[in-house]
Formats: C-alpha cells, sequence, structure tokens
C-alpha cells in the first residue's frame, strides 16, 4: 500500500474505534512520510486509548517536524489540560492563537487554564467578550465553568 | 701590596663611573619610571626598576619596589617571574592583600577553574515592601542591579521600584512585568505581557521593541552585547536592531532560561528537565529539573534551583546538592553573581545575601590621576570570568597612603576599543597597550603562540579577546567571546573614584589601595604617585 491508501485506512479505523489498527496503519504511514499530521493524528489515536504519554510524545514529534503547525500545539495543550497541568496548558494554547488558529475551543480551554490558574481577570474578560458564542457556551458547559464564569461576571459588574 | 692597591683603584675608578645609587636616587627612579609605566612604555619603567634595584632602597619601600617591579612584569607576560617576587615579598611583609589578590589570580586563572560549594553570606541589606505606611511593591518577581541601585519589579502593581541608599522610587508600566536585565550600557530592558520594552527610567518612557510573543522570559546580555530570552517553545536574541527567533531541536516548554559564558541552559517544563546549549544552539548536557520551575546559574555554569523543602541546591552531573536553608515564603530568586536576591512574598520583602565559592574577585585600577587636589581613579571589579560584578559601592574601601579615605564612587560605561589582532599580537602588541582604557582583539583563529598565563596580563589590561571560532576558556578568562563575525560596540562599567589628595603627603611614594570585602575574604590592588608625579 502507498501512503495515501494507508493515511485512508487509518482514518477509516479511527472513525470504526478499530484504535490498534490505526495505531498501527499511522506508524506504517510515518515510515513512509513521516509529515506532522501523521503525527498528531497518532497522537489523536494514543488519546483516546488513554495513553496520554504517548500521545505528547507524538503532538511534540509534529511540533519538532514543524514549528507552525498549530493543530499539534491544540492537542497538546488539551492532553496538557487533562492532566491538569494549567499553566502549561496556557502557554500552547497561546503559541496557537499566535500561530493564527482561531477556534471558540481554543478560547473555551484558555478560560479553563485562566480560571485553574486563579487568573479571574483574565478568564471573565476573555469570557465577556465572546459569551455571545453558543460553540463556546457549549464548550464551557461541558467544562462545568460556566456557573462560575457567569458568577465571576456578575461581581466584576457590581461595582 | 701592589695587588691591593691596583684592586682599590679599580674599585674607586668603577665607582666613580657607575657609582651605587642611593635611597633617594631609587625614590626618584621609581617615580619616573611610575609615570613611564602609567604612559605605557613598560620597557623604560621596568629598565629603570632594575636600575633602581640594583642599589640601595629603604627597608620601607623594598615591598613597594617589589611590586610595582611585579605590575610591570605582568604587563610584560613575565607573569612566572611576577609570581616568584610576589611570594618573596610576602616573606618580608606577610599578609600584604594586594599581593595575596594577585597571586590568588595568578594560581586561579593557571589552572581550570574547579567547582567548589558556594558559601552563602549573612544578609546585606532588606528591601521592605511596606514603607511608613506606604506600599511600594506586593508581589517582587524580579530584579536587577543598575549601577549602585537594586531594581525591583512587582507584578501586580505594574511597576518598577528603585533602590538607592534606603530610598524608594517608583516607575509605573503599562505592562505586567515579569522578566528584567540592564545592558552592560545601562539600558534597562523589560519582558511581559507578550512584549519586550526599552525602560527610559530618567524620562519614565517605554519603548516597544517586540510584541507579539505569548510569555517572554528575559535571560540577559551575552558578552557580545545582546540581550537574549525565551518565549513558551523558542529562543529569541535582540541585537540592538531586530529580535531574531530559533527553535531548539526537541520541543520544550521553557520556563526559564539562563547565560554562562559558553551558552545557555533552559528550564523545560514539559520534561522537567534542565538543557544545555552551546550559543550555536547545539545541546551538550540534559539533567532532571527536579520539578523546579524557576532557576539561577552559578559562577562554574551549574543550576541552582529551590527544593520542595526551601533549601538552596546546586544540580551536577551526580545529582542535586543542597547548600543553604531558605526563609519560609520565599518565592522567587535571583543569582547576580555575586549576590544570592531572594524575594519573599510571606514577609514581603526582597533580600540581598552575598554567595560565593573560593574563586576570587579581582579588583583592578586601571588608571590614576589628578585634578586640582583630588585624585581619580578608573576601577574594574570583576569576576573570575571577567565580568563585571555589580552593587559594589557598598563593600569597597579606598586607603591612601595605608589610611583609608572618604571617596566619591560613581558607575561610568566605557566604550571598548578594537585593537588590531595579528599574529604577533601576544608578543609584540600586548606588553605595550596602555592602561586604562577597555580593549578588544577580534581574532579569526586565535594564533597558537598565547600562554595561559597571558590571561593574566590581559586582565590587568582590560584587554579581552574575541574569536570568530568557538571560543575556549583563555578567550572566556580574558573577558571575550567566540563566534564573533566582526567588531561590535560593547560597553563595560568602570568606577570613578575620586577622593581629595591627604596633605602633606603621606610619604614619598605613596600607595593607593582599593580594596572590597566580603566576610573575611579581602580583594585589593595597589598603585602609586609620589611627589614627582604630582609635580
Amino acid at each position: 500500500m502507498n501512503f495515501e491508501e494507508l493515511f485512508k485506512k487509518a482514518y477509516e479505523a479511527v472513525e470504526k474505534g478499530e484504535l490498534q489498527k490505526a495505531e498501527e496503519l499511522y506508524k506504517q504511514c510515518l515510515e513512509l512520510n513521516p509529515v506532522p499530521e501523521i503525527w498528531n493524528n497518532l497522537g489523536n489515536v494514543y488519546r483516546r486509548m488513554e495513553r496520554n504519554a504517548r500521545a505528547i510524545e507524538c503532538y511534540q514529534k509534529a511540533i519538532e517536524l514543524s514549528k507552525g503547525y498549530a493543530p499539534a500545539y491544540v492537542n497538546l495543550a488539551s492532553a496538557l489540560l487533562n492532566l491538569e497541568r494549567y499553566d502549561n496548558a496556557k502557554l500552547l494554547l497561546l503559541r496557537a492563537i499566535q500561530i493564527g488558529m482561531k477556534d471558540q475551543r481554543i478560547t473555551a480551554m484558555l478560560i479553563v487554564c485562566h480560571l485553574a490558574l486563579q487568573e479571574f481577570i483574565e478568564a471573565v474578560e476573555l469570557y465577556t467578550l465572546n459569551m455571545n458564542d453558543t460553540t463556546l457556551i457549549e464548550e464551557l458547559n461541558e467544562y462545568g465553568v460556566l456557573e462560575k464564569l457567569e458568577s465571576l461576571r456578575r461581581e466584576w459588574k457590581k461595582p | 701590596m701592589k695587588k691591593t692597591l691596583c684592586l682599590l683603584v679599580i674599585v674607586i675608578i668603577s665607582t666613580a663611573i657607575f657609582p651605587i645609587i642611593n635611597e633617594e636616587q631609587a625614590r626618584e627612579l621609581f617615580s619616573q619610571a611610575l609615570s613611564l609605566w602609567y604612559e605605557g612604555d613598560v620597557i623604560k619603567a621596568r629598565s629603570l626598576m632594575d636600575e633602581a634595584l640594583s642599589g640601595l632602597i629603604y627597608v620601607s619601600d623594598i615591598p613597594e619596589f617589589w611590586f610595582f617591579t611585579s605590575k610591570i612584569d605582568i604587563d610584560m607576560r613575565a607573569v612566572e617571574k611576577a609570581q616568584e617576587d610576589l611570594k618573596t615579598i610576602l616573606v618580608i611583609s606577610p599578609g600584604k592583600s594586594e599581593v595575596l589578590s594577585v597571586l590568588k589570580e595568578i594560581e586561579t586563572l593557571q589552572k581550570p577553574l574547579e567547582f567548589s560549594t558556594p558559601t552563602v553570606f549573612n544578609e546585606l541589606i532588606t528591601f521592605s515592601g511596606f514603607q511608613k505606611g506606604t506600599e511600594y511593591f506586593y508581589t517582587p518577581n524580579a530584579v536587577a542591579f543598575l549601577g549602585d541601585s537594586l531594581v525591583i519589579a512587582d507584578r501586580a502593581n505594574k511597576r518598577l521600584i528603585l533602590t538607592r541608599e534606603g530610598n524608594y522610587q517608583i516607575f509605573k508600566t503599562n505592562i505586567t512585568p515579569n522578566s528584567l536585565s540592564i545592558s552592560p550600557s545601562g539600558q534597562l530592558y523589560i519582558a511581559g505581557d507578550g512584549k519586550l520594552f526599552e525602560y527610559d527610567l530618567e524620562n519614565q518612557s517605554e519603548k516597544i521593541i517586540y510584541e507579539g510573543m505569548v510569555n517572554p522570559i528575559l535571560a540577559g546580555f551575552d558578552r557580545i552585547g545582546r540581550l537574549w530570552g525565551a518565549d513558551v517553545d523558542r529562543v529569541f536574541v535582540y541585537d540592538g536592531k531586530s529580535v531574531s527567533f530559533s527553535y531548539l531541536d526537541d520541543f520544550s516548554i521553557i520556563n526559564d532560561i539562563e547565560l554562562t559564558p559558553y551558552g545557555f541552559w533552559i528550564l523545560d517544563v514539559m520534561k522537567n528537565q534542565l538543557n544545555y546549549f552551546d550559543f550555536s544552539f547545539k545541546k551538550i548536557k540534559s539533567y532532571s529539573s527536579y520539578n523546579a520551575w524557576s532557576f539561577e546559574v552559578s559562577i562554574h555554569s551549574d543550576p541552582i534551583i529551590i527544593t520542595k523543602d526551601e533549601k538552596l541546591a546546586v544540580i551536577l552531573e551526580d545529582g542535586l546538592h543542597e547548600f543553604c536553608q531558605l526563609p519560609s515564603g520565599t518565592v522567587a530568586f535571583e543569582y547576580l553573581y555575586p549576590y544570592l536576591i531572594l524575594m519573599n512574598w510571606k514577609q514581603n520583602t526582597v533580600s540581598i545575601q552575598p554567595m560565593k565559592s573560593q574563586e576570587p574577585v579581582l579588583v583592578k585600577i586601571d588608571s590614576l590621576a589628578f585634578e586640582n587636589d583630588n585624585i581619580n581613579l578608573s576601577v574594574r571589579v570583576e569576576n573570575v570570568f571577567g565580568e563585571t560584578i555589580p552593587y559594589v559601592k557598598d563593600f569597597l574601601e579606598v586607603r591612601e597612603g595605608g589610611g583609608p579615605v572618604f571617596f566619591n564612587a560613581v558607575v561610568t560605561h566605557e566604550k571598548l576599543q578594537w585593537l588590531k589582532a595579528d599574529q604577533g599580537f601576544f608578543e609584540k602588541t600586548l606588553p605595550f597597550i596602555k592602561r586604562g582604557a577597555a580593549y578588544g582583539i577580534l581574532f579569526q583563529d586565535l594564533p597558537d603562540n598565547w600562554r595561559r598565563t597571558d590571561i593574566v596580563t590581559l586582565r590587568g589590561k582590560n584587554a579581552k579577546i574575541f574569536t570568530s571560532s568557538p571560543a575556549n576558556d583563555f578567550v572566556i578568562l580574558s573577558g571575550g567571546a567566540g563566534l564573533v563575525s566582526s567588531p561590535v560596540d560593547l560597553w563595560q562599567i568602570v568606577w570613578k573614584i575620586t577622593f581629595a589628595r591627604r596633605k602633606p603627603l603621606p610619604s614619598e611614594i605613596t600607595p593607593v589601595t582599593v580594596q572590597m570585602r566580603f566576610g573575611d575574604e579581602l580583594y585589593s590592588d595597589t598603585i602609586y604617585y609620589t611627589r614627582g608625579l604630582i609635580k
């Protein structure tokens, strides 16, 4: 199989939830063409397998291959967020934004990091600026921080 | 009988032709030699001292004659000879501090520097965030020395506090000052809020150097005047014109960065590692960071961290070596050799404690000049690697004719003069470089005819060696650097010390000593003036 065929099959395996097969196929892809996208996808497979350390390694490899490959920064930040390494996750998210990545998922993660790091002013400012976006609200709701943000915002408005 | 008469005649004739120099004549020769030495004519100065030493010398003058001759010998690259003579002086005059200082310098610079555990001395000064009911700082997070002042950054209050002789001065900043650095020419740089600023304390104005970073952290200035720092996963360098970024081969989240004379350390909080790179970004070594979130480097270029138990520890190849318990509440620290600066949020203080190992401090009087009834001295205080030691004013003592004097000391910035580098530099040029200025010599490749002892001569004359190739110990110990492509504008801190000349003249040959005291350690240099020189 050539690279394109392997990639297609790996993608399909992920869709079907055949994660071990996807892992093997992505590894074969890497042997043929070690591009950041494949490392990133392999990282995503490991995350679904709850193998966080391996996932982090893969995202790092993706960034090492292309310093401007923003999805790897976001995925790495997301993995670190799950591990409650908020300070590192925050830096990576800011870096992804700097590279040009625009996504309310990133904003939501950034707000979560600010809250965890007790940077309430930054969290509320970012929330207030984007609170009309339904995707952001859904994301924040999923993280379970929406109520806290609303109460902080109300406190903030009082004076 | 005839033979005896003949001999007597010969003695009388030779005494008439070559009269024995008496004590006063020897002093006159010393004075002439001193004048020539100040002018840079070391050969004539040495010849006059030879003549002076061949005759009679007052017993009290002997140490001064020998010390001065040794200084000339060091200037002329005869360091080993000077070393022997200096040891002899100690037999006559044991404990003479300037002699001990030069001997320790020669012994240290002649061999590779050996690691020794630093000693933390008693607290020198503590700055409190609250003074007379006023809050000056609340979250001190970065500090830097500016001449005889300490600049404290207060992140929460977005301000800088300049402390000088017990007084505080507040400077408001528009950004959160996370990191500070001061250039050798005295400019203050601040990093924070994704930006790099130059801050003018005189006009209280900020100039943006670069914006659009995520989390810039400053490491400091290298030996060719470039400001180094890091921003998340990349290292940046500001050369005075533009900021350039470089990525390291391995992905890292850089939480701190520090410079050494040979390269830089980064703290990778992603992998909990401290990684050391040379200036060509080649990774040299990697240590565990022991979960530190910031670090400093020792004079030996080893990382120093605060452990979970609030202890200071140096990280070496064989692991962690704790050496000092810190006061509770110390959240951040800086090590600006030889000062350990502790930032305590619990007590809301910033305190300075000297911290050094056994390596000497070099005090060098580069020039002595008369101005009306005053004497002006140019003085350098450097670490063993030829880097200026800041904040020394309170440690300095000046003695004239053996007695202490009141003096005024101000920081000046001396611009480096570039000298021609050729194959004959060490033999033909170095001995004749005139004292009193700062010099740089840039070699494409260092010629083979240098000697390790030349470092002593170079340091005495304030001449730094630079090369286009990577630096070796010789280059670094001279105060220079490697990987330099062309001469650049470089500045050096020099103290201008002024004091009123004592009248009447304390002695025909008056020693002027500048000394620096650290605990039990005393480092000094002595030069002289004479009645003839005043005239």
